[in-house]
């Protein structure tokens, strides 16, 4: 039997794991399909702090949550936020910010070259766009994404 | 029953809410209808570090990481002279019986106001 084969490290970290974490909220991640390419994707669009604010939600927001009884991250808004960083481009000098919203969903802001604000809320089946420099407030479907990044972003 | 002009409120601004890293807020602070606040006429700034930490702080997932104090009147005037869409903004008292500086703003608050609201919020942290 090789030192791989031993069970001995499992049931060690299993051990220390059973003394050190409260068994009722796991702190493991559970990887899904594709996490992979999502993880690569969220790292090279928002850099290691969104990444790190990324898996900050995913694991922390994963049931209710605040005061309120706050609704956990929402799946279908996170599929809308991945395919947005598909679409956006950053301003080199920007430093995009991801939040989660009470209702779940992930929203996304930074600055214009001109330090004026934009902000991308995800929701299961509509996104809403805010671009301070040119007074756009406006919903729409998720399905619409790519079209309208592309159009309300002369940074592509 | 509205509460005065002359009043400052403060709004808890917790780790879903605040980048540490680049500074900025969401807007979902004030977006939305109903947003509380705390009234820092009936629990000054220093106590309503450790009201807000027993009502909105669930470490791991979500801890207190600044306090948002803006004048009730500087409100009124944000939602009044928003051009893209005037709003009269009020701050209600409703006390609760643990949270007697309880209130809300009982408006509905779009993205674009919530971020003049958070633009012009003066951002305490705990000395």
């Amino acid at each position: 039997m090789s030192f791989c084969d031993s069970v001995l490290p499992y049931q060690t970290a299993l051990w220390l794991s059973s003394r050190t974490e409260d068994s009722s909220k796991p702190r493991h991640r559970i990887v899904a399909p594709g996490d992979s390419a999502r993880e690569a994707l969220i790292a090279r669009k928002l850099g290691i702090n969104g990444w790190g604010r990324w898996q900050y939600f995913r694991q922390c927001f994963s049931g209710r949550w605040g005061d309120e009884g706050q609704a956990p991250v929402s799946p279908k808004s996170q599929d809308a936020l991945f395919k947005a960083l598909e679409y956006l481009e950053f301003p080199p000098a920007s430093k995009p910010s991801l939040f989660l919203t009470g209702d779940g969903h992930f929203e996304l802001a930074w600055r214009d070259p001109e330090g004026r604000s934009v902000q991308m809320e995800f929701g299961p089946s509509e996104f809403e766009i805010f671009i301070e420099g040119s007074g756009i407030e406006e919903i729409h479907q998720n399905s619409l994404i790519g079209e309208i990044i592309a159009d309300r972003f002369t940074t592509r | 029953m509205p509460i005065d002009l002359s009043e400052d409120i403060a709004r808890a601004i917790c780790s879903d809410q605040f980048d540490p890293a680049t500074g900025e807020m969401s807007a979902s602070l004030f977006k939305g209808v109903g947003t509380s606040v705390s009234r820092l006429s009936i629990c000054p700034l220093e106590d309503t570090w450790d009201l807000f930490r027993q009502r909105v702080e669930k470490p791991p997932e979500r801890t207190l990481e600044r306090i948002g104090v803006i004048n009730v009147g500087r409100l009124a005037e944000i939602g009044r002279t928003f051009t893209a869409n005037p709003t009269a903004l009020t701050v209600e008292a409703v006390p609760l019986e643990d949270y007697p500086s309880h209130a809300e703003i009982p408006q509905k608050i779009s993205r674009g106001l919530a971020f003049e609201i958070v633009r012009n919020l003066m951002v305490k942290g705990e000395s």
